[in-house]
């Protein structure tokens, strides 16, 4: 009963530290990433760019008046930490839904949105409706919207959405949306009915469209619409006509989103970053699909997502969970679809690439982020990738350095829970995490998809030797002081295991744990005991209690 | 053990009314920017969220930290010892205060904000829904500073646990910003951390020597 308690109340110290000793860990790994990040920016390429873009013409780029050629570049320079708390501050932490809000008006009018009710597995169109500001809002829900219809209450008739897709704009009337449980497109169409006291939906003509049941092996969707991931935003620039020389009408101007008054205005008349009737679906392999709006039918691949080249973060797949961030734009030109603009940022937010796709999904060109510092970056297209790299950066070898440190800090059993687990982390949730480290050597070499995965193993027992080594050290010591102050063996045990896991921490807590008695002399064996035990660890002599006789000698 | 939950009370009368006055002035402040605004959307719950939050760790450690430390001071230990009062019993009573603490302050500021949304804000429910959500989180990371309170209390000097402990527990504060403000995201990390302080400062209250 004793040893479990000990057991519980150690239990609870190594908890205690180990999590205090992470959040401290984390925090400076997190200023090595910020510093890291800041290099790759300072000392490569930040951006990546195709000009011309290869999505016009040749008659367009080259049209007399042309000044210059249209462009598609993205940036990596807004570094982001990968925290939490920068979508917090972003107003992005859950006050506002990626289901819309129609109409609002603040102290008085009608709020119409769209949620998704957990419970009934429906989706239920609300209004909440205020009409002055002396009265009180009211909720109302209008209709719930299942897989196989649409009611004005919940019924078990309309079956049940699970792992619902949206779209990041989704709209009232014809919005699409993907149910993964299903593998169905699903578009809910609405009519309504003018009535005396306005218009109202006609429920019993409503219906909710069905696309076909997609292959579970081939399909795996993870987003729809509007395909984007973090803050990178790409950019398209068109060709540029100096304003001077061919001057635009008013119309024109009107016309001409990108129109610059100073000097330069677009030589498109008119295009757009978005499709009307077809919808952009993201897989988890990387492949954008595009799907006809109406029949809701996958017609045909659009583009692939680029891997990033990286300088830490391991080889991996473009995969969407394997990258920091992702933007992807579709071109139309005059309502006519001329191919996909896509960009990404590697995991470990060091390297950025875009991909051009034309019409027909065939890739065009891939450009990445390129050093500025070394001869090789100077011939052409070269890839921004692998450590060597960042080593030959002013400072990058002391940053390596640092990052390994830090590292072999964390306790070594973390370090191989990285290696293991590095792969079924998401690249932007892996940063908020504090036990395991998604972005360390182990977790690098975790991610490597070729090589012998045994001598991959032994690689990584190599990196976190140190780790290992300092465990190893630790628990000797911890062994031998719970031996010499007289802690049973269990005990000793407990300690043992945890410090070889937990390395420092392990051995923090041993030291905050362990009893503090000051240790008497045992008269038998002369070692040290602890005063508090029945019996000498060291000997098992029990205390030696003078007997309570009446002393021979009296004071009178 | 009410005459122990009321003692604790009233030897830290001062930390009780501070925790009042601050709850007060939270609910007036909102209730007099909601109705002074326009738009009644010029609360930033948000804003009250991560600064509130500073503020309620130092004064929820301090509460905690005071409980143990000033006792031990004072020998109230000692003399409680002496009375017909179970170890248990007064540190039960010690944490049914800072219960009741951190509730006096949370009760009155939770429905002063769900007033505030219901009646000035946005009327959806899953909106205040999100609110409750960031109140709780806001209500476990302060239970988690008391606890912390509670442990280093039992440190030996002032001014190293004292500064020592608050930098802990300001650093364990950065779980929000690490982990977002979500109770889903917080709760796997800070509930085995509440748990841990409260079995330590248990076991600590148990084996000292008064």
């Amino acid at each position: 009963m004793k040893s479990i308690k000990t057991k519980i109340y150690a239990l609870a110290t190594i908890i205690v530290v180990t999590t205090f000793f992470c959040v401290g860990l984390y925090w400076t790994k997190t200023i090595l990433r910020a510093v890291q990040g800041e290099m790759a920016c300072e000392n490569s390429y930040d951006w990546a760019s195709v000009k011309p873009s290869r999505l016009l013409s040749k008659a367009i780029e080259t049209a007399p008046g042309v000044v210059s050629k249209s462009d598609i570049s993205v940036s990596n320079r807004n570094y982001n930490s990968g925290l939490a708390i920068d979508k917090y501050l972003n107003n992005d932490f859950g006050l506002t839904y990626p289901w819309l809000i129609h109409s609002t008006n603040k102290r008085k009018g009608k709020i119409e949105y769209l949620s998704f009710n957990k419970k009934t597995g429906l989706i239920e169109y609300r209004t909440v409706l205020r009409k002055s500001a002396k009265d009180k809002w009211t909720e109302k829900r209008v209709y719930c919207v299942g897989p196989d219809g649409i009611a004005a209450e919940p019924d078990k008739k309309l079956g049940r959405f699970i792992n619902l897709i949206t779209t990041s704009e989704m709209w009232i009337n014809g919005d699409v949306f993907y149910n993964k449980a299903l593998r169905q497109f699903f578009r809910i169409e609405t009519k309504v009915i003018e009535t005396e006291n306005g218009w109202q939906f006609d429920l019993a003509n409503s219906k909710v469209i069905k696309g076909p049941q997609l292959d579970i092996e081939k399909y795996d969707i993870v987003q729809i619409g509007r395909i984007k991931k973090g803050r990178l935003d790409l950019r398209f620039t068109p060709p540029m006509k100096e304003f001077k020389k061919d001057a635009p009408s008013n119309a024109q101007k009107r016309k001409n989103s990108s129109y610059n008054t100073n000097k330069h205005y677009s030589a498109l008349d008119s295009y757009r970053t978005h499709l009307t009737d077809k919808i952009l679906a993201l897989s988890s392999d990387g492949t954008i699909y595009m799907v006809d709006d109406s029949t809701l039918e996958i017609v045909s691949i659009a583009g692939n997502l680029p891997m990033a080249s990286t300088m830490l973060g391991g080889a991996e797949k473009p995969a969407p969970k394997n990258l920091f961030a992702y933007d992807v734009k579709p071109l139309v030109v005059d309502g006519e679809y001329k191919g996909l603009m896509v960009a990404s940022v590697s995991r470990d937010n060091t390297g950025v690439a875009v991909s051009v796709y034309d019409h027909n999904g065939k890739r065009l060109t891939t450009n990445y982020s390129r050093p500025k510092y070394t001869s090789r970056s100077r011939r052409g297209n070269y890839r921004n990738e692998g450590i060597e790299n960042f080593c030959e950066m002013p400072g990058g070898l002391l940053v390596i350095t640092l990052k390994y440190i830090v590292e072999n800090l964390y306790p070594a059993g973390a370090n191989v829970l990285s290696y293991f687990f590095s792969d079924s982390f998401e690249a932007t949730k892996g940063y908020s995490n504090i036990f395991i480290i998604p972005d360390s050597f182990p977790a690098m070499f975790g991610r490597e998809s070729t090589g012998n995965k045994y001598g991959q193993f032994l690689g990584v027992l190599g990196i976190i030797s140190p780790s290992i080594l300092i465990g190893l050290f630790l628990s000797w010591r911890v062994v031998k002081d719970a031996r010499a102050i007289g802690i049973d063996k269990s005990d000793r045990r407990f300690w043992l295991i945890a410090t070889i896991i937990l390395g420092l921490p392990g051995y923090i807590s041993y030291r905050i744990a362990r009893p503090k008695q000051t240790l008497v002399t045992c008269e038998n064996c002369g070692q040290l005991r602890r005063p508090d035990e029945e019996i000498c660890h060291h000997c098992k002599l029990v205390w030696s209690i003078p007997a309570m006789e009446k002393p021979v000698w009296r004071v009178n | 053990m009410l005459r122990l939950i009321i003692r604790e009370i009233n030897d830290r009368i001062l930390h009780f009314a501070i925790v009042i006055g601050l709850a007060s002035a939270i609910v007036v402040m909102m209730l007099f920017s909601t109705i002074g605004s326009t738009s009644g959307q010029e609360v930033r719950l948000e804003g009250f969220t991560l600064v509130g939050l500073v503020i309620c760790v130092v004064i929820f450690y301090g509460f905690g930290f005071a409980q143990i430390q000033s006792d031990r001071n004072k020998k109230v230990f000692a003399f409680l010892s002496t009375l017909a009062v179970t170890r248990g019993m007064m540190f039960l009573s010690k944490v049914i205060a800072g219960l009741v603490t951190i509730a006096v302050f949370f009760i009155p500021v939770s429905i002063a904000i769900q007033f505030v949304i219901r009646r000035y804000m946005s009327p959806m429910s899953i909106q205040s829904l999100a609110v409750t959500d960031m109140l709780w989180s806001v209500f476990f990371i302060s239970l988690t500073a008391y606890g912390l309170g509670l442990v280093v209390g039992w440190g030996n000097g002032k001014i190293i646990p004292t500064l020592g402990g608050l930098f802990l527990t300001l650093l364990f504060y950065s779980i929000v910003v690490i982990k977002g403000i979500h109770l889903g995201d917080l709760l796997p990390v800070v509930a085995p951390v509440i748990i841990s302080c409260f079995v330590i400062a248990y076991r600590k209250f148990m084996a000292a020597s008064f």
